[in-house]
């Protein structure tokens, strides 16, 4: 074991816990982890997770690890709030996401509870498949030349079907879209499906639409995050962009206070050239301010504007459903070449019924109603 | 007749090479895959984290890399040849994984054997320098930066241009070669102002074209694949208390540049 004192974001192997609940309890709010019944179900009868899961992978992936990261959330949150423990803390892991996704102080914590979610979220919206031939079995170096599997049986119904159809053509494409994104994830990452709604976060705050209504949703797209990403863009998005307005407001009045102290200097200098030639100080200023910043075409723009234009412009979006493609999701069951194995195998898993539940009410466009 | 043909268009031959990346031999391999390495790996978790591991980066490689300019390259030129191309960047994840593992693996020793072994005094003594005054700290450092990482990644130690020693974690699949896709950085969560200034001057140094000369000394691995099979998935402090034990220093001590 590692024998490291003074440490923060450890939540491994640390153990000395069971001293410090009680006393954590009186002056901070502890997490613990969430009891989901069909996976207690299937720890108490040492079953697998049929057609995803056997029964040591979901003890691990969920059970053990799970308790990790609730152990490293409750103890960043102990070594960071010990700093200033006026703040209270929220009771759902949402809240606590977006009140410290701005503040790097409590990027533990923050981490920690983000994980955390990904992985309920995940486990959420799946279930033990029925169907006996999807088979938790490792694949070998072959299975990477393989074509992919393009039959399927679990299908969404109704509304949220023609949701999908609408939004990505087919049920087919919509399939592949997900699958692959999850795919493309080499480390550790979630895919999840989402809502988008109409209008950016900053609108809503600002008081909503014209027309008194909240935001619409529309479309649903696919968006991947990575390591200890979140999903709704909304609460994280512009953090860079906002450090870059400060810093140019910063280099402003630097710049300002640069201005005053030549022009103090300029006007000492007319006052002394005055008798002999006024026209050449006024060249000088000519040429300040013909000095702007030229524009390349050519080049890559900066990380701000990507964030700005790639991502979802601080649209609110509505996570229905995630798919966890983080090795050690596969690595246990499938081996190492079995990801695209495990990622079939999900798909069958995925319950629906959840997934309808999470949407938002669809607003259909007028305009795209007209084409469908 | 030959000849005298052969001479004519020597000049315009083009070699039908054809070759694919596979999983190169390491020493004591055999003798692992029976055994495993004492103190670290079972049989299995060996095979895990070399044989399949190594295969799936090398073949995915080879599939990436079949018919364009790469395709004769070994992994470490396109890694090196793909960091800055945006659209090359699945081909610079397995080049660049495979390279490390291979760095990674050479590393590792039976116990009792690498018991025998020390660090050189010339290693201490350049550590010294960055204020870690024994091999404790220094694995404190180590394994307190791989062990408080989130996700999967690299902690290296690297010799810099000036020949000094630092040690820097690189997230996923990042590599030590150029400071551009080191991913040193997380942007996740809340960005503090050092890590934007870092970022601009990441972008300023690919602007000048900036050549990076970092070395690496000491890898290890925090990808999944390297321990959960022996380890599970909340092993992994065991596994770099375990792994530190095994280290063939005397493999470390001929990486440091010397005189």
């Amino acid at each position: 074991m590692l024998r490291i004192s003074n440490s923060r974001k450890v939540g491994v192997s640390l153990n000395s816990k069971v001293g410090g609940l009680s006393k954590l309890s009186q002056r901070y709010l502890t997490y613990r982890l969430s009891r989901l019944p069909a996976l207690e179900a299937i720890q108490s009868k040492k079953s697998d997770f049929k057609g995803l899961f056997s029964n040591k992978a979901i003890n691990e992936v969920w059970f053990n690890r799970g308790e990790q990261l609730v152990d490293g959330l409750n103890q960043s949150i102990e070594q960071t709030f010990v700093t200033d423990g006026e703040h209270s803390l929220p009771n759902n892991l949402p809240d606590l996401i977006s009140s410290t996704i701005h503040k790097p102080e409590f990027y533990g914590v923050y981490c920690y509870s983000t994980l955390l979610y990904n992985l309920q979220f995940f486990m959420e919206n799946i279930r033990p498949s029925e169907n006996s031939a999807h088979k938790i079995t490792k694949a070998d170096s072959n299975s990477l030349l393989a074509s992919p599997l393009t039959e399927f049986n679990n299908e969404p119904r109704d509304e949220l079907k023609k949701w999908i159809n609408d939004s990505f053509g087919s049920l087919r494409e919509f399939r592949t879209l997900l699958l692959n994104s999850a795919k493309g994830i080499k480390g550790d990452g979630v895919t999840w499906l989402v809502a988008e709604s109409n209008i950016s976060q900053t609108a809503i705050n600002n008081g909503g639409t014209k027309s008194g209504r909240g935001p619409q949703f529309v479309n649903l797209r696919v968006v991947n995050t990575y390591n200890t990403g979140y999903v709704d863009d909304s609460v994280r998005s512009g953090q860079v962009n906002r450090l870059k307005q400060q810093k140019k407001v910063r280099e402003a009045s630097l710049k300002a206070k640069q201005l005053e102290i030549q022009e103090k200097e300029q006007q000492q200098q007319q006052q002394q050239q005055q008798q002999e030639s006024p026209s050449k100080s006024e060249q000088s200023i000519v040429k300040q301010e013909t000095v702007e910043e030229s524009i390349d075409e050519l080049t890559l723009g900066t990380i701000e504007e990507a964030e700005l234009n790639v991502l979802f412009n601080d649209k609110k979006l509505v996570p229905l459903l995630a798919i966890d493609a983080s090795p050690r999701t596969y690595l246990l069951d499938y081996g190492v070449f079995g990801k695209q194995n495990y990622l079939d195998n999900v798909w069958e898993c995925i319950d629906w019924d959840v997934v309808a539940q999470r949407a938002p009410q669809r607003t259909q466009s007028i305009i795209g109603d007209l084409y469908l | 007749m030959f000849k005298r043909s052969g001479s004519r268009l020597a000049g315009r031959i083009i070699q039908s090479k054809r070759s694919f990346h596979d999983v190169p031999v390491i020493n004591n391999q055999n003798q692992y895959l029976a055994n495993g390495i004492e103190g670290l790996y079972s049989p299995k978790g060996f095979k895990t984290a070399w044989i399949d591991y190594q295969k799936y980066l090398t073949l995915n490689l080879s599939l990436h890399t079949v018919g364009t300019e790469n395709e004769l390259k070994p992994p470490f030129e396109i890694l090196l040849h793909t960091a800055k191309q945006t659209t090359e960047q699945h081909t610079f994840h397995f080049a660049s994984q495979a390279h490390n593992n291979h760095f990674f693996m050479q590393q590792f020793i039976d116990k009792s054997e690498a018991a025998k072994t020390r660090p050189s005094k010339f290693l201490l003594q350049r550590l010294e320098y960055q204020d870690i005054p024994d091999i404790e700290t220094f694995r404190e450092r180590m394994l307190l930066l791989a062990d408080s990482s989130f996700g999967q990644g690299w902690v290296f130690l690297v010799e810099l241009p000036d020949k000094s020693l630092k040690i820097v974690r690189h997230n996923n699949d990042g590599t030590p070669y150029y400071f551009g896709k080191n991913q040193s950085l997380d942007l996740n969560g809340g960005v503090d102002e050092g890590s934007f200034e870092y970022l601009n001057g990441l972008k300023d140094r690919a602007k000048n074209n900036e050549r990076d000369w970092t070395l690496p000394i000491l890898a290890i691995n925090c990808w999944d694949h390297a321990y959960i099979e022996d380890y599970g998935t909340t092993g992994k402090a065991e596994y770099l208390s375990n792994l530190w034990d095994c280290i063939n220093w005397n493999v470390i001590n001929k990486r440091i540049f010397q005189l």
